[in-house]
């Protein structure tokens, strides 16, 4: 590929570059390049498709910058010249070199953001009368609004359970059931933005769209399709064929004898519905047994036998359609209210999920006087557009791009747009991501922009013998994958290996755990005592694990342990090294069966992390953490206390549990330990509803050290968990249980760094929640419940967790923008993809303003023949999505890339019309050795900093601060005089009660008392020469001096005279005792001395009673 | 005063206090020792010691009369004014008025409206901008600086500011931001005296606009920490990396490159003077910042420094930092302190009016009486049990809402409850009205509070206190304004006022303390902890403004985000210059991605790595988080988890058995351990949705009456069947379906089961089975220690044959589910041992699926199986009470849905 059109500033490109090309190179290097050529940071916008992958960039360009600084020159122009400027002068050199300040310290910064990050940067901009709230909260997870406006919904529904809607309904749930319902009219929640495309400007939405729909459907419903059924030619044709077959085998008049009952039926649904019986199979298929005997007119009897089956096929339709038509009226009536609960409660609470955000800024945008608001609202002006990821943009956010540079073009000028992309890497279409706008958006950009399309396919990442897999899959173009061109490895010597492990089938029958065995051996010897149970006590149940899967999943963890043993790679700087856990990514399709293979992991005790969130609250650690806090707000929750207990945190063991159990709580004692049988007591004692914390109290002294233990820590969290916030509770118990030491102690070595990340992410989201408004315990359990129900909230790239040496699981889609040396492709031979049965048939064709198409469906067998392109055309991009997906699984691996699948039988396999991705790799010619397989290389250099021996003291508590006794009631009210007085004493001041009550922060209960004290000392005669302006020279409150020492000292109050000066010192105390505050007051006296050195210095104290008492 | 912060001991900040000194003495050499006409302005009252001590030292006199340190903030304070001052809340209302009159935004929060303008009208009046008269001049403005062509977006918010800023300013009252000017000026027009002031970053231009008017009538002197500091040889190198803004002189900066730049420092500071100074740590994640932070804070206090700053550029590293620190029993002093409605104190104050809005839900309701801050007046023991009665009985009785239904429920069963209830009762009541004014609402809210006892609770905390107060001043602030106001906009506004107060507890006295960058100006500290020194924390972002954007702002006169970002960049030169011991961490990367250091320490480090080849990386501390830990008292670590398999004493060993627990034994025998010796069950929940179990239950009940009145079914018509099993269903649901929508879809499952089932009972009875009996219990004395017991759904009778039994039982799964379960014989036990407990001769599960709905009998014959599955429980009964062991191995299948797998713990047994 040419970089030297690519990175050209002046040049608009269009990239298609393949996987591992170094597509973020290029971004960057193009952002480079703008900024050498004098774009201003702010005035670049960079698209992604994750938070990731915009902050690798940010850091890369950071990187590089840093290097055209501080490298040599020589570097610098190599660097330069990688990137097509062929010769570098000592302006561009200097030039580059001045990139780094430039950019770091610039005021305008550049925009590196995904879509999502970049929409919520625009509609914060949004014109104050658009209906956008002022301070919009963005709704991250939005499961538990959508149950929410489900039961507004409900609530709605039953003020009026006979009004329309709920007609519609009830006929929805006797139509598909209310499980059915829920997914349909979820569905539609999930496309509204498409509905809203497609309904804009309608005043009635649904009815509109009803009406398109009937038009495109055909359906009239003054019509009855069963009406064919009393055409006479029709009638006539049955007859002739059902007399044709009376002539015929006994099977035939069989037939002939139905078809003429079915014609007797008076009501036509019958009618019908016997007639089309009768030629079909329980499937709906044409029944294959109807065919011309020999010695029958083999002609006659098929153009009669279609000439029935054609009408029938006719009428079948015409049904199908009117049922879809009839789903869609109910569907999108309940679907529209649904959706306005859902928006209003979004309103009330200020809120805006993501779908809103888009769709209001496409909205906003597409209205040319908001638009070009928004665009000079925002303070940068873009002139260059980069959007990476491009394939998998949506319509709407192409839209919302087009009519940005309208917009822009508009304002300003036309900017420089650079796309890089890979259709054949598109795999968010459940995210509603349309590849086919690849196509299309590069033909505009050419039109309009002037674009230059380029094609990259070689890849710096994969192995030469991992990229013969990709162009063994893909060169034959399969499924539509048309635009695939062959690979080209950048590191032709990296060493690779592919290997398509057997396919795994069940074990037979014979080789089954006991149980069906022992059934057969029952039934054998027919005695009375045949039967011989398993007994539990004795002898665990036989995992019924002898299925496929299992197998394939202990094959797979043998195989981990076997590679980390004896396989090497390479590493980024070219040394060969031990593979490690850390090396090996697992790829999924789906997490259906992801506990199955997790199990076998752990029985081989590799470590390995699952990406999940849902996943961290399920683990055990988490859940016992969530028991404890549950305890804590509900100490009779048993259970939770149990779990608790039987817990690493305090290890109590079951004898421990049932000392407990067994606690008489009336008299405090055990249960005598023999049963008294004989008497007819059917409740013993331990049914009490006497929680199990009221009988750990009563054993506090008398149990294991362990239940002591657990006593005491539990008795000090309970009282803490009233007051403590949520983290500082947590981070309370982790330490004072030793939480992460004790279980490092109890779990297995391949499992402790999992727990320990496990427990830190927990901790983590507490300290998160507690950030959040109005926290409380009960609360956070609660918000935890709901994320624990909602599994799949968020599918945007998952938790990498910072634990080192770990086999990492990932679904292809999460794995997106990631690599390993090692890849392992799980359960590849899985052809099913299951679609959701209800759900929105939508064609928005690329570039157009609208869906052209938007209607509800549901079983196949009611989807009609006038929607079938479309349904046809969904399945054809469903499956070249299959496609993208494989290429993108595929083209993670560096180096190695292993398969394994299984499958029902051989036979099984024989039969399949679909090739599962495991047969297409399978199917490729395998090489023979694997270069990998060396075990020469230094095991992995697991990084671990060298133990640092540190100071004893540092382990040890380093008691340090204290609170502060708070002030006694006297000791404030003796400041709120000082104060007050010195607000008095001060002229010009206002003196008004009110306004001093607030400024000296007095509460109103006290204010009167003080006041009058303070009035009434101001009024004392004898101070009158301290207090009236009239008789001094000067005075000063609080007047700050500094003595010898540095030391800041303050005097209450300072009054100079002709001859003498007084230091007062107000005294709140009422016992005129002058004592103990001589000391200070001659401090002050020597320091006055000093300033006033002519004058008599003289001190007095003065109580708050008036009382002056010299010093 | 606190041994904190003394200014002698820091050799860097030393050297500006003298300067500063110095300069002062000097100058009124003649007036020593009273400086007391003298007026020093600080950034801060930190800054008064330090200072007072150089100045005292400088003087070395036995007494100095200090000048007046003071705020500028302060010093204004002081001037007096001839109005009073309205207060905001007080034109916040008045605004909201404003606005609802306009009817501009219709569906809007007004009250985030109002206070978005209220700032903006603020600043304006703070920056003095004029508005011209007319709206067109206005706009008019606004289009030259935007640089854009009008449009109705733009009018619209000409029109909001315009309109608005001269409704508000017609009123003649005085607002905070005006007094502010007129004391100011005041202050100016006054000036006599010299005036010093102590900057670290550029004043904001009113302040500016001050120091001219005062500079006029007397003499001013500024001291400039960013030009002091330029001459610091441990600040070259900060400021060759920065440069200065307006700084035209700094020729370092805008001229050279990188590289040159390292050459020249290098040249004349061959040493770095910043490098023993600052130390950057890049940590994975925020667990190993705070860690480190921590460890650092720790080490810093053993060597002895008594003042530790913790600068908490990121809330959540510091929150952290907190808690490590308190685990060693360091406290720290928060200067930051929290928004009050992240608090426990509002958490009670909201709970309840969610707890009133939702008419007593019972998560609100159970969350706010387990605040400790309710019924504070009684013993918290005694409120706490009362709670947990409350919520065993909700749980119980599956009550989802309705404080009559509680009070009820109470009546009936825990009149215990009676007298809390009636106490929400009452409360509940003082706030039941459409509308009030804002005092009136807050007068009705504090009854309320006061009946629910949690007035005292709240005044005993010093947070609570705060809360107290402030709800009662801006009830007497507002006392005198008119409008009313619903509860939703009530509420709003309140939620918003909570939002804005900052609580602050300064009761702590430590040498540490968390504070922010900005309130470190000219104060220096044995030592710095910056935390959170990503680029997203440092310059932290600017809270956007909603009204115009920068370009408008700079036109205006207003303050722009370039502005905040300078200042922090000032902020973070003067901390590095006054403090010469720094450490700067930050998460370089976060849960696995990556994240930049903040741009300005960014290009420190590259600078001073090319001058110096230090990358000014921290390097001991990674290695000792690990180990230096405080650890609280050692206790016996557990041993490696294993299958646990305990063996119960006699007394526990159960005497009775039902149906489902021998399935329990059968599945799982801990399992059966901890349900039935331990006697351990899950929680009730609240069920606020119907469920499957539901459905099967009351399918179950329908069943049940529909047979006991039509015993048989060939005594009647087909449609007297149907419409009898029909009015039966309807009778059943029609109490759910009266409380929740969805019971109708369920019902309506069922209807269309209706005609399968009456087809499947015609055939059974064809098959000459009649029905006997339906829910039939039975208790039976197994053996001399073991009774078997449960209820059974049907038993049906042979028509022909006397005392010929076949037992039934209903499951609403469907038909493989069943099948699957009966697949391997001895492991359900159900049908065996029903069968025997009713000596039956057939049994048979009745899948209730209206597609497939069929009988399903095991394989075996069913005596032979009842015989094979009692002797088995005889023989397992008989081990358990000889002590034998009940081993946690049951099928993963089991064990995904067990509630006991938390006891067992599989998941943490060694596999290996
Ligand atoms: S989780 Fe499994 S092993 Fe543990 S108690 Fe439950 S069934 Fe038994």
């Amino acid at each position: 590929m040419d970089n030297h059109i690519a990175l050209d500033p002046k040049n608009s490109v269009v990239v298609e570059a393949c996987a591992g090309s170094g597509k973020t190179w290029l971004l960057v290097s193009r952002i480079v390049r703008l900024l050498l050529a004098g774009v201003q940071p702010g005035e670049i916008l960079a698209i992604t498709f994750t938070r990731k992958a915009a902050q690798e960039m940010q850091a890369r360009l950071h990187d590089w910058l840093h290097l055209l600084a501080s490298a040599d020159d020589e570097t610098v122009r190599n660097f330069l010249r990688e990137r097509a400027i062929a010769d570098v002068d000592a302006e561009t050199l200097a030039q580059a070199r001045g990139l780094y300040r430039d950019f770091l310290l610039s005021s305008s910064s550049i925009t590196i953001s995904t879509f999502h990050g970049w929409f919520m940067q625009i509609i914060q901009r949004a014109p104050l009368n658009a209906d956008v709230p002022v301070g919009l909260q963005l709704l991250e997870r939005t499961s538990a609004l959508r149950e929410e406006a489900w039961d507004a919904f409900a609530e709605s529904l039953r003020a009026e359970p006979e009004g329309e809607l709920a007609q519609q309904m009830q006929w929805l749930f006797n139509a598909i059931g209310l499980h059915n319902t829920r997914a349909l009219l979820e569905n539609f929640l999930g496309k509204r933005a498409e509905w809203w495309a497609y309904t804009l400007g309608q005043t009635d939405a649904v009815g509109w769209a009803l009406e398109e729909l009937r038009d495109a459907l055909q359906v009239d419903e003054d019509e009855d399709p069963l009406d064919a059924l009393l055409e006479q030619d029709f009638d006539l044709t049955v007859q002739a064929f059902a007399s044709l077959l009376q002539s015929g085998s006994e099977a035939q008049q069989k037939v002939a004898k139905t078809l003429d009952e079915a014609r007797a039926q008076q009501e036509l649904q019958a009618r019908y519905e016997a007639l089309f019986n009768a030629l079909h199979t329980a499937k709906g298929e044409p029944s294959k047994k109807i065919k011309a005997n020999k010695g029958q007119d083999e002609v006659r009897f098929n153009s009669l036998l279609h000439g029935v089956i054609d009408v029938l096929h006719q009428v079948q339709d015409a049904l199908a359609e009117r049922a879809a038509l009839r789903l869609n009226q109910a569907g999108l009536r309940c679907g529209a209210t649904f959706l306005q609960h859902y928006q209003r409660l979004k309103l009330q609470q200020q809120v805006m999920d993501f779908t809103d955000v888009e769709w209001q800024v496409a909205r906003l945008l597409k209205q040319s006087d908001s638009a070009e608001y928004m665009q000079y609202k925002l303070d940068s002006r873009y002139k260059h557009v980069l959007l990476d990821e491009f394939q998998d943009t949506n319509p709407l956010q192409w839209q919302i791009l087009q009519a940005w540079f309208e917009a822009s073009v508009a304002a300003d000028e036309r900017p420089k747009i650079f796309v890089v992309g890979d259709p054949k890497q598109s795999i968010y279409r459940f995210r509603r991501a349309d590849s086919r706008l690849f196509g299309e958006v590069s033909e505009f950009l050419k039109r309009e922009f002037g674009a230059k399309p380029l094609n990259q396919n070689v890849t710096r990442r994969n192995a030469p013998a991992v990229l013969d897999a990709v162009n063994g899959v893909f060169e034959a173009h399969p499924e539509g994958f048309v635009d695939f061109a062959t690979h080209i490895a950048h590191h032709r010597n990296l060493p690779g290996h592919v290997a398509a492990l057997p396919l795994l089938f069940p074990r037979p029958d014979g080789e089954r755990g006991r149980g069906e065995g022992e059934e057969k051996s029952g039934e054998g010897e027919e005695e009375s005592t045949g039967l011989v149970l398993r007994n539990p006590l004795l002898e665990a149940r036989a995992e019924a694990d002898s299925g496929a899967r299992e197998l394939e999943a202990e094959q797979f963890a043998a195989h981990i342990a076997a590679i980390v043993a004896t396989w090497t790679v390479q590493d980024a700087a070219g040394k060969q090294r031990r593979a490690s856990w850390g090396d090996i990514m697992v790829l999924v399709r789906k997490r259906t069966h992801l506990r199955v293979y997790e199990a076998a992991l752990r029985a081989q005790n590799i470590p390995f992390l699952t990406s999940r969130r849902g996943g961290l609250l399920d683990t055990l650690e988490a859940e016992d953490i969530q028991a404890l806090l549950t305890f804590l707000i509900t100490p009779f929750a048993d259970l939770q206390l149990a779990q608790t207990l039987r817990s690493p945190m305090f290890s109590c063991s079951d004898a421990d549990l049932m000392l407990l159990a067994g606690l008489d709580t009336a008299a405090q004692q055990p249960l005598p330990l023999s049963t008294q049988h004989t008497a007819p007591s059917p409740q013993p004692s331990v049914l009490s509803p006497v929680s199990l914390w009221t009988r750990l109290q009563r054993c506090a002294n008398t149990g294991s050290p362990a239940l002591q233990r657990a006593h005491l820590l539990l008795q000090d969290w309970l009282q803490r968990a009233d007051k403590l916030p949520v983290h500082d509770l947590l981070d309370h118990i982790y330490f004072s249980a030793d939480v992460p030491h004790r279980y490092a102690a109890a779990v297995p070595e391949s499992m402790r760094a999992t727990v320990h990340a496990n427990l830190q992410a927990f901790m983590e989201i507490a300290l998160d929640v507690d950030g959040g408004r109005y926290p409380s315990l009960p609360r956070f359990l609660a918000e935890l419940g709901e994320l624990r129900a909602a599994d799949n909230e968020s599918p945007d790239e998952g938790r990498v967790g910072e634990v080192g040496n770990a086999l990492r699981i990932y679904t292809v889609h999460e794995a997106k923008g990631l690599e390993a040396p090692i890849v392992w492709l799980l359960d590849a031979n899985d052809t099913n993809s299951k679609t959701d049965s209800y759900g929105v048939l939508l064609d928005w064709p690329t570039n157009a303003a609208r869906p052209a198409h938007f209607s509800l469906y549901g079983k196949q067998s009611d989807h009609g023949k006038q929607r079938l392109p479309l349904f046809e055309a969904e399945e054809d991009y469903a499956r070249r999505e299959g496609m993208n997906l494989l290429y993108v699984a595929l083209t993670r691996a560096r180096q190695a890339l292993i398969v394994s699948g299984n499958g029902k039988s051989a036979e099984a396999e024989q039969k399949k019309n679909v090739l599962s991705w495991y047969d297409r790799i399978a199917q490729l010619q395998a090489a023979a050795d694997n270069p990998l397989l060396t075990a020469t290389g230094e095991a992995a250099l697991i990084k671990a900093h060298a133990t640092v021996d540190v100071d004893a003291a540092l382990q040890r508590p380093l008691p340090t601060g204290k609170r502060a006794a708070g002030n006694t009631l006297e000791q404030r009210r003796g400041t709120w005089l000082h104060a007050l007085l010195q607000h008095l004493t001060t002229p010009g001041v206002l003196a008004e009660q009110a306004a001093l009550q607030a400024l000296c922060g007095i509460p109103s209960a006290e204010m009167g008392a003080l006041w009058q004290q303070a009035q009434q000392l101001l009024a004392q005669p004898a101070l009158q020469r301290f207090f009236d302006a009239q008789h001094y020279l000067s005075a000063a409150n609080e007047m700050p001096y500094a003595n010898a020492q540095g030391e800041l000292k303050r005097i209450d109050r300072l009054v100079e005279f002709e001859n003498e000066v007084w230091v007062l010192d107000y005294k709140t105390g009422a016992a005129p005792d002058a004592a103990p505050y001589r000391a200070q007051m001659s401090e002050y006296r020597t320091a006055m001395q000093s300033v006033y050195a002519g004058k008599t210095v003289r001190c007095a104290l003065v109580f708050a009673d008036g009382t002056l008492r010299e010093m | 005063m606190r041994q904190t912060e003394s200014g002698g001991t820091h050799t860097a900040a030393a050297v500006f206090f003298e300067q500063v000194a110095a300069a002062i003495l000097a100058r009124h050499a003649h007036e020593l020792p009273d400086l007391r006409r003298v007026t020093v302005l600080l950034p801060n009252y930190h800054v008064a010691q330090p200072l007072a001590q150089h100045l005292a030292r400088g003087a070395g006199l036995p007494a100095l009369l200090l000048p007046q340190l003071v705020t500028l903030n302060d010093w204004a304070q002081s001037v007096p004014l001839a109005q009073s001052i309205t207060p905001d809340t007080c034109r916040a209302t008045t605004l909201y008025q404003a606005l609802r009159a306009r009817n501009w935004f219709p569906d809007a929060d007004l009250w985030g409206i109002a206070a978005e303008l209220l700032d903006l009208l603020d600043e304006l009046t703070r920056y003095h901008v004029p508005l011209p008269q007319s709206e067109e001049d206005f706009l008019a403005q606004l289009e030259r600086a935007y640089q854009a062509r009008r449009n109705s977006a733009m009018q619209f918010e000409a029109r909001v500011v315009h309109e608005l800023w001269y409704a508000m300013s017609a009123s003649g009252e005085l607002d905070a931001a005006r007094a502010m000017q007129q004391r100011l000026a005041h202050l100016a027009q006054q000036a006599e005296a010299p005036l010093y002031v102590l900057l670290a970053s550029d004043l904001a231009r009113p302040e500016m606009r001050f120091l001219q008017a005062y500079g006029e009538r007397a003499p001013v002197s500024v001291f400039d920490l960013r030009d002091m500091a330029a001459s610091e040889p441990a600040c070259a190198v900060v400021h060759a990396a920065w440069g200065r803004v307006e700084g035209a002189e700094d020729v370092h900066a805008s001229t050279l490159h990188l590289r040159e730049q390292a050459t020249q420092l290098r040249e004349h500071f061959p040493r770095s003077a910043l490098g023993p100074r600052v130390r950057l740590f890049a940590a994975h994640g925020l667990e190993q910042e705070a860690r480190a932070a921590e460890v650092q804070v720790r080490r810093w206090l053993l060597a002895g420094k008594n003042s530790i700053a913790i600068v908490a550029q990121d809330r959540l590293a510091a929150r952290r930092v907190r808690a490590l620190l308190e685990r060693a029993q360091v406290q720290v002093r928060d200067e930051t302190g929290w928004t009050l409605s992240t608090m426990a104190v509002s958490t009670v104050l909201m709970r309840w009016l969610d707890a009133l809005q939702s008419d007593f839900y019972y998560q609100d309701l159970l969350d706010l009486l387990k605040s400790p801050y309710i019924f504070s007046d009684a013993e918290p023991g005694e409120r706490k049990q009362l709670v947990y009665q409350l919520e065993q009985l909700v749980r119980k009785r599956g009550v989802v809402a309705h404080l009559d239904t509680f009070i009820e429920l109470a009546d009936a069963e825990a009149q215990t409850l009676n007298a809390p209830l009636a106490r929400l009762r009452q409360a509940a009541d003082s706030l039941r009205k459409k509308s009030d004014t804002l005092a009136g609402w807050l007068a009705a809210l504090h009854g309320s509070l006061d009946i629910l006892g949690v007035l005292p609770g709240l005044a005993a905390d010093a947070a609570g206190e705060q809360l107290l107060q402030a709800l009662r001043t801006w009830q007497e602030e507002l006392a005198g304004d008119n409008t009313r106001f619903s509860r939703g906009e009530w509420r709003h506004w309140l939620a918003l006022q909570l939002d804005r107060l900052t609580f602050r507890d300064l009761s702590i006295e430590s040498p540490v303390l968390i504070t922010h960058l900005a309130a470190t100006r000219w104060r220096s500290f044995d030592a710095v902890q910056l935390l959170g020194c990503d680029a997203a924390h440092l310059p932290s972002a600017d809270k956007k403004a909603v009204w115009f954007n920068d370009a408008v702002r700079d036109t205006l006169g207003l303050p722009v985000a370039a502005l905040h970002r300078a200042q922090q960049r000032d902020d973070l030169l003067a901390l590095l210059a006054m403090n010469d011991t720094v450490l700067a961490t930050w998460q370089a990367s976060k849960a696995g991605e990556e994240n930049l250091l903040s741009p300005y320490l960014e290009m420190l480090r590259g600078l001073h790595d090319l001058a110096y080849d230090d990358d000014l990386a921290e390097t001991e501390l990674a290695g000792m988080l690990e180990s230096a830990q405080v650890r609280s008292a050692p206790s016996t670590m557990p041993e490696a988890a294993a299958m646990p398999a305990p063996s119960a004493p006699l007394a526990l060993v159960p005497q009775r058995i039902s149906a489902s627990g021998y399935n329990s034994l059968v599945a799982c025998p801990y399992q059966y351990f901890a349900r039935h010796v331990l006697h351990l069950n899950e929680l009730d929940e609240v069920r606020e949705g119907i469920e499957k179990r539901d459905y099967g239950e009351w399918v179950h009940a329908i069943l049940h009456r529909f047979h006991e009145e039509f015993s048989l079914l060939e005594e009647h018509t087909r449609a007297e069947l149907e419409a009898g099993l029909q009015r039966i269903s309807a009778e059943v649901f029609a109490e759910y379906v009266e409380r929740d929508y969805w019971a109708r879809a369920w019902l309506q499952r069922w209807q269309q089961a209706i005609p399968a089932y009456l087809t499947v009972q015609q055939e059974i009875e064809a098959e000459g089975w009649h029905y006997a009996q339906g829910e039939v219990p039975f208790k039976l004395q197994f053996t001399p220690e073991l009774q078997i017991q449960g209820r059974i759904d049907r038993v049906d009778v042979q028509a022909q044959v006397a005392n010929v039994e076949r037992v039934l039982d209903y499951k609403t799964q469907d038909l493989n589910k069943l099948r699957n379960k009966l697949k391997e014989v001895g492991e359900d036990v159900q049908l065996p041992f029903y069968a025997y407990a009713r000596d039956a001769c057939e049994a048979a599960y009745l899948s209730l699926d209206a597609e497939k709905m069929q009988a399903v009998a095991p394989a075996q014959e069913i005596r032979h199986l009842s015989q094979a599955t009692m002797a088995r429980l005889k023989e397992m009964f008989a081990m358990l009470r000889e002590g034998a062991t009940m081993p946690a191995n049951g099928i993963d299948a089991v064990c995904e849905y067990c509630e006991m797998r938390g006891l067992c713990r599989k998941a943490e047994w060694n596999h290996g």
